[in-house]
């Protein structure tokens, strides 16, 4: 055999060696795509834990209930201003209607002096001075009953610490609640907007009211706008926690069908 | 459809129909409702809101803030419906207490006969308006009334309601005929069952005695073997002892006796085989072979008196849980050895191990 034969031979084994090691390489390769493939193809599936609801409703009651009792006990009820013979007047009321100096006057916008006059209606605004002395006691009720409402949460959850309920027995107990929250709070708004009506009503009767004096008459009423407002927040935030309340089960309903579909078992791995 | 659509459709609707029913209720008591001619100091209408129709010395006026306080009661109903429905849903779909899910859902359907109340006595105020002379619909604009401004609400409420019963009443009306299923189902197990069993104790009188039932044909198939493998060692043994101690004379018996004899003398029971053994020759009669045998053969029996027992309360302690699955309990078998036995599955990936061959295993 030729040295140049010897030479052509160990070139051709060491090529055989290498093409040997490139085709081991690209199989481990191959078998690590897989098994990565495989990996990001089935992976492990997360154990959705359903969390136990906002359990602070009950604190959340008793903070709208508050903010709205200081409101209703604090802050004035009823802003006047109308133009008179002998000059413009202004007057602040709060609950109960108390008695300012310009009381006979400020009678002519709730109650019609006319004894002649049809017996259509007495009032021209839709409001009465006893409105102001009955929708402070009726509203601080219903406050009242907010705060009771949130105790008794506070008492659940106290109880619910200690024995540990299960989370639909807490949920459904937090929806319950805030649906009696929800009623309250709508008979508030319901009571208060007769307020937020008369500013209409006097858009259309001003000429009635005009006729015995009191001119250009401006109206607000902050205490009963405070407490629409607070009713209507702790609307919205009755009917946003129930919902969550029910998207949680949702969640967890899904994901129980998940995982039945999903279920199978294999012998062989030990994972 | 399926049980978590309906409670989601249900959940909307509920909703819907509160937020739309607040709403009603808040116009209610904000619009005014109509306008009175006056012709006294002020040649003008007087407006009249809710309150002041209730406060008014008019027969008419009253008349017509009498259906509206209807109306307002109507909408105080709808809001508390809607609420017990939503909680319907909730329970409903917690899964626990769900018949007061479901008796509320039902519930929840009240709100189409109170949404069609609604509408019918709006449309019977606004009617009551246009044939009164003096008193006319508070209007925006002339044709544009507000009165009419709650009846758009109202049609909102209505069609929720009518597609929230609908959803309800398909939903119930399926679980109902699931139900009947799956009572009709059982009953006709349960005679299934009866009648099998009553026709395998009338079977099992027919048989005669000396036919064994043959339950278990495993174990007969490896009785069967072991005696022939008894038979073939008693056959080596017999060799052995030949080799061992002969003489002249015994040689000859030996030859003379044919060679499938021991087959038929060592067969269950064992008191058979010894009678035999004593039979046959001398030679077998010596002490250490009989002992030899002797011990083989009541090995192999407690060996299979053994097995016997073991494979009978595997099915017995099998057999009720293959019929009655319980929940997240599965009967698995093993690819290995073939051995069935039950895996309690939890959530997510639960390991098992067969407890035959030890063989691991998971379930997902």
């Amino acid at each position: 055999m030729n040295p140049s034969e010897e030479d052509i031979d160990d070139d051709f084994f060491l090529d055989m060696r290498k093409s040997k090691k490139a085709a081991k390489e690209d199989m481990l390769d191959e078998t690590f795509k897989k098994a990565e493939m495989l990996r990001g193809l089935q992976p492990k599936e997360k154990k959705k834990i359903i969390k136990k609801p906002f359990l602070k409703l009950g604190f959340i009651l008793i903070i709208i209930a508050a903010i709205s009792l200081f409101a209703i006990n604090y802050l004035p009820w009823m802003y006047v201003k109308f133009d008179t013979d002998y000059g413009p007047i202004q007057e602040v009321f709060n609950r109960d209607f108390e008695k300012g100096y310009y009381y006979d006057e400020i009678d002519y916008i709730f109650d019609s002096p006319c004894a002649n006059c049809s017996n259509n209606s007495k009032s021209f605004i839709g409001l009465t001075k006893d409105d102001f002395i009955n929708i402070p006691k009726t509203t601080s009720y219903g406050f009242i009953t907010l705060v009771l409402l949130g105790l008794i949460f506070i008492i659940f959850e106290i109880i619910e610490r200690w024995r540990n309920f299960s989370i639909e027995i807490a949920i459904i107990v937090h929806s319950t609640f805030a649906a009696a929250a929800l009623i309250v709070s709508v008979f508030v708004m319901f009571i208060s907007i007769k307020f937020l009506s008369s500013y209409l009503v006097l858009y259309y009767n001003r000429p009635f009211i005009e006729i015995f004096g009191v001119d250009n008459v401006i109206l607000i009423f902050p205490a009963p706008i405070i407490l629409i407002v607070i009713s209507f927040a702790s609307i919205m935030i009755a009917i946003i926690l129930m919902k969550i309340n029910f998207h949680e089960f949702e969640k967890k309903l899904l994901s129980e069908k998940t995982h039945s579909t999903l279920s199978s078992f294999r012998f062989g791995s030990k994972t | 459809m399926r049980k978590g659509e309906t409670a989601k459709k249900a959940e909307k609707l509920t909703i819907y129909i509160l937020v739309l029913s607040i709403i009603c209720l808040i116009l209610m008591s904000l619009l005014p409702w109509i306008s009175v001619a006056e012709n006294d100091l002020v040649k003008q209408d007087l407006h009249f809101n809710f309150e002041m129709m209730k406060e008014s010395g008019n027969g008419q006026i009253m008349d017509l803030a009498s259906d509206l306080n209807l109306i307002n009661i109507s909408f105080w109903a709808l809001i508390i419906l809607s609420l017990l429905s939503l909680l319907g849903t909730t329970i409903h779909a917690s899964g626990k207490f769900s018949v007061v899910g479901h008796i509320l859902l039902l519930i929840g359907c009240v709100t189409f006969v109170f949404s069609i109340f609604v509408i019918i006595l709006q449309l019977i105020i606004s009617q009551n308006i246009g044939n009164m002379r003096t008193i006319s619909a508070s209007a925006i604009y002339s044709p544009i009334n507000y009165a009419y401004i709650l009846l758009i609400p109202s049609f909102f409420i209505f069609i929720c309601s009518a597609l929230y019963t609908w959803t309800v009443f398909e939903h119930s009306i399926q679980k109902f005929k699931s139900s009947k299923k799956a009572k009709d189902d059982k009953k006709e197990k349960k005679t299934a069952k009866k009648l099998s069993k009553k026709e395998r104790k009338t079977k099992a009188k027919e048989k005669p005695a000396k036919e064994k039932p043959s339950l278990e044909p495993k174990i007969d198939e490896k009785r069967v073997e072991m005696e022939q493998w008894l038979t073939g060692q008693v056959q080596d043994m017999e060799k052995q002892a030949a080799e061992e101690k002969p003489t002249g004379p015994e040689k000859e018996k030996i030859s003379q006796e044919p060679h499938e004899e021991p087959k038929e003398t060592y067969v269950f029971p064992p008191e058979k085989t010894e009678e035999e053994t004593e039979e046959t020759d001398e030679v077998r009669a010596s002490k250490s072979f009989e002992d030899a045998l002797s011990s083989a053969i009541q090995k192999k029996q407690t060996e299979v008196i053994s097995k016997e027992k073991k494979t009978s309360e595997e099915k017995e302690e099998i057999s009720p849980k293959i019929e009655e699955p319980a929940k997240g309990i599965f009967s698995v078998r093993c690819p290995q050895c073939k051995h069935i036995f039950t895996v309690k599955r939890e959530e997510g990936i639960t390991k098992i191990k067969c407890p035959e061959c030890g063989k691991e295993g998971t379930i997902k």
